[in-house]
């Protein structure tokens, strides 16, 4: 999965793999494990393709009680902000550059460390909120007499688990932080289902807004990205496997419109443009 | 009408069903089509008045439209008197690229044990409690 997914991304094309299930069913495991996960795996084939003229930027956000934080600097809650041709970004979010591996995983680790996760009666390292792990992919070639501009974003989505009070027993602030959770997780739901209905033809609004997690994740679900969605289950849970296996089965059915994000320069385009 | 039905039986003969078990002990019929290999049958059997409403490039309204002429042919072989209920799942092997702009789904069994397999022939259905999916990807817990 991650192989494509880079190799689209050299290409200009936006991409997410976005990590679902009940907690502690591995979603965090796999995508992080011990440095062995997906993302990892995939920043290393990242830097081992990647040309000379590259660019890679590397943020980490998380979503917690609907308030968005920079894993990667102590700040205040950051703000959305939507832009014609951005799209729906974090403002004053940090951009660190990376030039390879090793400082990719640095700040993987950074920022991991950074994210508030707590013990639950169902999951001893409970994630308490989603975090986003966002890279920014520039770079330029020669094409014919021009200059060809690529641009991606690459999301690793690690979404909170999904949890019922009843089993996981939770009070007072992991109470809060689950409520938090499974609201956004449930906005989340909303918006799939009507993307679905909206794919087969039908006029519907689709409630990005309703949630921090929805909004960011925008493009994503419905738009300029290839997206991979790991539907993470643990067998010991039948009822919360099949609830996560329905809401797979719905996502399967999402198409999305991706296409290369590129730019020309150069003589050939002045001529074009004259 | 005969050219139909000669093309659903070859389609027939492509399916591969197994019975299940309901919670309350009724019997269900699980039959899975392998779609690439339902369009290719039809092709032989010469059903264009099928084909020339299919366009490849929307796979889910042939999905559609195979899952209700097979229940068509059940009903009118009386299939479906043996069994309570049915579930006709359409598989989609080799038509990736068909689902290239959908978003993929990959589904992760972590290594516990419970009610889950997976199936040894086609590693993209997982069946929980009788109860089969499709996705592009299972990887068992084996392979976690």
């Amino acid at each position: 999965m991650g192989q494509p997914l880079i190799r689209n991304a050299l290409e200009g094309f936006n991409g997410c793999v976005f990590a679902y299930g009940q907690t502690g069913s591995g979603k965090t495991h796999t995508l992080i494990g011990n440095n062995d996960g997906l993302l990892p795996k995939s920043l290393q084939f990242l830097f081992a393709s990647a040309d000379s003229e590259s660019l890679v930027k590397g943020s980490y956000l998380e979503i917690y009680n609907e308030h968005i934080y920079d894993l990667l600097q102590d700040c205040a809650c950051l703000q959305l902000r939507e832009d014609p041709k951005r799209g729906t970004y974090v403002q004053d979010l940090t951009e660190v550059p990376m030039s390879n591996y090793d400082d990719a995983l640095q700040l993987l680790r950074k920022g991991h460390n950074n994210r508030h996760i707590a013990a639950t009666k169902m999951n001893s390292e409970s994630s308490r909120s989603h975090a986003i792990f966002l890279i920014q992919y520039s770079t330029k070639r020669q094409q014919e007499k021009c200059d060809l501009f690529l641009f991606s974003k690459l999301n690793f989505v690690d979404l909170a688990g999904s949890e019922r009070q009843k089993t996981s027993q939770t009070e007072g602030q992991r109470l809060k932080e689950a409520s938090a959770i499974n609201k956004s997780l449930t906005s989340l739901g909303t918006c799939i289902s009507a993307i679905v209905e909206s794919n087969k033809g039908k006029s519907i609004h689709i409630p990005y807004r309703d949630s921090k997690l929805t909004n960011l994740l925008k493009d994503s679900l419905g738009g300029n990205s290839k997206t991979f969605m790991i539907a993470a289950i643990n067998p010991v849970h039948i009822a919360e496997t099949l609830s996560t296996l329905k809401f797979a089965d719905r996502v399967k059915q999402i198409k999305t419109r991706a296409h290369a994000n590129k730019e020309y320069s150069g003589e050939e385009l002045s001529k074009l443009q004259t | 009408m005969a050219e139909d039905v000669d093309g659903f039986a070859v389609v027939l003969g492509l399916l591969f069903g197994n019975e299940v078990l309901n919670d309350f002990g009724q019997v269900l019929l699980v039959l899975r089509v392998d779609v690439a290999k339902a369009l290719e049958a039809f092709h032989e059997a010469a059903a264009v008045d099928l084909l020339s409403l299919v366009r490849l490039e929307d796979i889910g309204d042939f999905e559609d439209l195979l899952r209700l002429r097979i229940e068509m042919l059940l009903v009118a072989y009386d299939l479906l008197d043996l069994v309570y209920d049915h579930e006709i799942i359409i598989m989609k092997s080799v038509l990736p690229d068909i689902r290239s702009n959908n978003i993929q789904v990959v589904v992760r069994i972590k290594p516990e044990q419970g009610d889950i397999s997976v199936d040894e022939c086609d590693a993209s259905v997982v069946t929980v409690a009788d109860r089969l999916f499709q996705f592009d990807r299972v990887l068992p817990s084996s392979a976690s």
